[in-house]
């Protein structure tokens, strides 16, 4: 009966791996990289200087930028500046729906002379998005997630010698060192694996689970969403203009009431109409949980009209899960923990796909098994090399070009299919060293194109890019003396 | 008081592989009696514990030093691990 449990167990363990294991690489991997979002993004703007930065005045001049440059949006939302992103970054829609996102200088509140990039924000969508259009993207994360959860679960139980093999690595020794690999990263990072994979299936359980807010809301998502976010209301345009109260004091009276927190983000609702809102939402970097203190102003006459401060115990619960998935709290050791997990998982991924591809190899050979190892390849090894590219698009591309964000995101869908094709094209033994060493090369040239690594985007992107280039590097020559 | 956070749990974690199936053969040149091998543990227990001490001292928030403590715990299992396989190799091709 215990033979029969575990081996139903293995079971679920590899066909769940088998399934969602391509996509979870993909999504471990970009969720690695958006730990550190804003200072990718700093990094992709190496036009923006770096003096002291006010907040409040870097946000009254973008929304000033905003109201000639976009006064017919229906909205607009300001990412105020902080340490990490010493910079406002405005989102805003146009008359066909379509968002336009672009960093604003703090000292003009412009977007003038600064590359069109989407920056980090590219992996943190794609890490819960997969640039798929709504709620496909997100759906396929969420299951991937809980998918995730029993895998984890699977393996402990599957693991017979957890206790023995808790400090092994073979090396040297083929389909046992990969073993060793999985089993010992999985077993030391398992804390963080099940905190992130549950917090992400937590994160969009109203995908996974619509049912309650149906049933409650009978499909009114507004309602649902006011009673959620009880001061972040919007209400209808009223179709006569109206003009802005001047932007500068209701920063400082909101920055005030939020009492050393600071403003996270401000957001204009119909901005040249009678019936704007303007809403302030508090940073929270003090807490783990992303549970905000929210003020929204009459935007025409300047009133407050409502504030809310969240006490709800399971709304903060909720928050608090979501708080410790995003990790915006982090300060420097942390995120690198998260950094550092986040690949250990990708890690952990990777290992598994491979050895369920060599242990078939050995047996009984099939042609499904010749393209899952292909396939492997491509994905194992195409994803960190379509991920560099992002970056090395980023320098390349002249700054600009029109378009430029857009032909960064397809860089990085072009060179994946490209390694795809690739992988399939080649014999898995050649494959694996010539894009591993592709990969290598991505990240020195990174690393090069940090130069003179002077801040701490550069240097942190610098140094990291050598670090795993190195790996790369050793990788490549494991890979190239077997094939 | 990180540093020292930091070192109270690489030594654990050595101390706890010395008296594992596998790290006691790697770590240690003669078996251990049962009763030494329970006081190695015990004293890896406790500096373990002394590391969380030394990290929630480190960071102002609990929840906070948990998760930092838990971080860097998993690198260190991961370090010791490596360590061990070092050590066999030069004991083995040495």
């Amino acid at each position: 009966m215990k033979g029969l449990f575990r081996a139903s167990m293995a079971w679920l363990h590899t066909t769940l791996g088998l399934i969602t294991g391509w996509v979870l690489f993909a999504i471990a991997l970009s969720g690695s990289l958006s730990v550190y979002r804003q200072q990718i993004t700093r990094w992709m703007h190496p036009e923006l200087a770096s003096p002291p930065v006010d907040p409040a005045q870097a946000c009254s001049r973008a929304i000033d930028w905003l109201g000639q440059h976009a006064g017919t949006a229906a909205a607009w939302y300001v990412a105020c500046p902080t340490p990490q992103a010493p910079f406002a970054t405005g989102i805003w829609p146009n008359a066909q729906g379509a968002y336009s996102q672009r960093v604003l200088d703090p000292q003009t509140g412009s977007p003038d002379g600064l590359r069109d990039t989407l920056g980090g924000e590219f992996f943190y969508r794609f890490h819960f998005e997969l640039q798929l259009p709504y709620p496909w993207g997100r759906l396929i994360a969420a299951l991937a997630a809980l998918a995730l959860v029993v895998a984890l679960v699977t393996g402990i139980i599957i693991h017979r010698r957890i206790f023995a093999d808790f400090f092994t690595f073979r090396p040297n020794k083929g389909q046992r060192s990969w073993l060793d690999a999985h089993n010992l990263l999985g077993v030391a990072v398992l804390p963080f694996h099940l905190m992130i994979s549950l917090t992400g299936a937590v994160t969009l359980a109203s995908l996974l689970l619509p049912w309650s807010t149906q049933a409650v809301y009978h499909h009114d998502e507004r309602e649902s969403y006011t009673e959620l976010n009880p001061a972040l209301y919007a209400r209808p345009a009223s179709g006569q203009p109206g003009h802005l109260v001047p932007i500068l004091p209701l920063i400082q009276m909101a920055d005030r009431h939020f009492r050393g927190a600071g403003i996270a983000q401000i957001y204009v609702f119909n901005p040249s109409d009678r019936a704007s809102l303007v809403t302030f939402i508090s940073g929270n970097s003090q807490t783990v949980s992303t549970s905000a203190r929210i003020m929204t102003f009459d935007g025409v006459t300047g009133q407050l009209l409502n504030a809310h401060t969240e006490t709800r115990p399971v709304i903060r619960l909720y928050t608090f899960l979501y708080g410790l998935h995003v990790a915006r709290f982090a300060p420097a050791l942390t995120r690198g923990l998260y950094f550092v997990s986040g690949l250990a998982l990708a890690v952990v991924i990777g290992s598994g796909m491979h050895l369920w591809a060599i242990k078939r190899l050995r047996q009984r050979p099939h042609i499904g098994h010749v393209i899952v190892s292909r396939l492997n390849v491509g994905i194992l090894a195409g994803t960190p090399l379509a991920f560099a590219t992002y970056f090395l698009a980023n320098r390349l591309l002249p700054p600009a070009l029109a378009g430029r964000s857009g032909y960064e995101v397809r860089s990085v869908f072009v060179m994946w299919a490209l390694a795809l094709v690739f992988a399939l094209a080649r014999r898995p033994g050649r494959a694996w060293p010539e894009l591993l060493g592709g990969n290598m090369l991505a990240c020195l040239a990174i690393a090069l194109l940090s130069m003179p690594w002077a801040s701490a985007a550069t240097l942190g992107a610098g140094s990291i890019a050598l670090g795993l280039a190195g790996a790369f590097g050793y990788a490549t020559l494991r890979t190239a003396h077997r094939a | 008081m990180m540093m020292a956070a930091i070192l109270c749990g690489q030594c654990a974690m050595l101390l706890l592989a010395m008296v594992s199936v596998r790290g006691s053969g790697i770590l240690l040149r003669k078996a251990v009696t049962p009763l030494a091998c329970r006081c190695v543990r015990a004293a890896g227990i406790v500096l373990l514990g002394l590391s969380f001490l030394l990290q929630m001292q480190t960071v102002q928030t609990p929840v906070i030093a948990a998760i930092n403590w838990v971080g860097v715990i998993s690198i260190e299992i991961v370090m010791t691990a490596l360590t061990c396989t070092v050590i066999k190799n030069i004991r083995e091709n040495g």
